[in-house]
């Protein structure tokens, strides 16, 4: 099939010109229109969604929030961590007492039986005199 | 092609401006996707692989938008990376049927030509087929810079730009490949 027009910009006469140079291909009805939302689609998909996202305020404080909040978690720690080892200094000061009342008791414990005894070897020995 | 009111210097602008990039893009891609679709659809003959590939084409290009410094027109540029990803896809099929033929050239040619007859959006017009298979037998950069004048009617310049070889060359090329496909056609007369 061949067009017979004026030749132009060197091209034969038996070659197409203008929109009949693609007139043997077609396109899916609506193709254009839709590739246009696909290709939009796919970059938001895989890029713009995370390239181009506005900033809100949040946005921008949250790094600085993230940091106050790290601090804070971190003061907690160490206080609750100071709170715990004083009480464990304490439970060890009230198991020192403890230790130590029981070895008076001992000690006086002691000290009553050698007193008793003595008494009654003593007491046996006066009543011999 | 949609017709938008902005000068090219706007565009570039818009493109190079990060927090106006993303609309610049949305922009483009109503301008020049019409153009890169069919400047792919010519080169692998086949509806469903110039669709893959304007795909790609526009992911890359927006991939590779931090590179774009606007030196070019925005077209231009588009072309580009359409001429590149196409080559890139003929490249691979000619790897893949080059063990069916003698040779790397007649294996693509054989698969282009198939892709054609097989396109159900081709209408299987006897005049066409035998125009493309003489445009298909011309060495690719004659068949490329042929393309790229006769169909997209780009001026020399820009086929310059994209392709890095001198107006001079580019005509002569041009010259040579109209020769040859008349040539070829007259003989099937």
């Amino acid at each position: 099939m061949t067009e017979k027009h004026q030749p132009y910009d060197g091209t034969p006469v038996d070659f197409h010109r203008g929109e009949d140079k693609m007139k043997h291909y077609a396109l899916p009805e609506g193709y254009l229109q839709n590739m246009q939302v696909q290709i939009m689609s796919n970059l938001n998909r895989e890029h713009l969604h995370t390239s181009v996202k506005p900033t809100s305020w949040w946005l921008k404080l949250k790094p600085s929030l993230y940091l106050a909040a790290s601090f804070i978690g971190l003061w907690i720690g160490f206080k609750g961590l100071m709170h715990f080892q004083n009480s464990l200094h304490t439970q060890q000061d009230k198991m020192v007492d403890i230790e130590d009342s029981y070895l008076r008791y001992y000690e006086d414990y002691a000290e009553m039986l050698l007193t008793e005894e003595a008494q009654w070897a003593w007491g046996e020995e006066l009543e011999m005199m | 092609m949609t017709k938008v009111l902005i000068t090219e210097e706007e565009l570039r602008g818009l493109l190079i401006a990060s927090e106006t990039r993303a609309k610049g893009f949305k922009l483009i891609v109503e301008m020049y996707s019409a153009q890169i679709y069919w400047q792919l659809r010519r080169m692998v003959y086949n509806h469903d692989d110039a669709n893959d590939l304007v795909q790609n084409t526009f992911i890359k290009a927006w991939e590779g938008l931090d590179n774009f410094r606007g030196e070019a027109k925005v077209s231009t540029w588009l072309y580009s990376i359409a001429l590149y990803e196409g080559l890139g896809h003929l490249r691979q099929q000619q790897r893949k049927q080059a063990h069916l033929f003698n040779s790397e050239d007649e294996a693509l040619t054989n698969y282009l030509l198939n892709q054609l007859e097989s396109d159900t959006y081709f209408d299987g017009d006897e005049y066409e087929r035998k125009f493309q298979e003489a445009l298909l037998s011309l060495p690719e950069k004659q068949a490329l810079v042929f393309r790229l004048r006769y169909y997209d009617e780009l001026p020399y310049e820009e086929i310059s730009q994209m392709t890095g070889t001198s107006v001079g060359a580019l005509k002569a090329s041009y010259h040579h490949a109209v020769k040859k496909i008349e040539a070829l056609l007259k003989q099937d007369h």
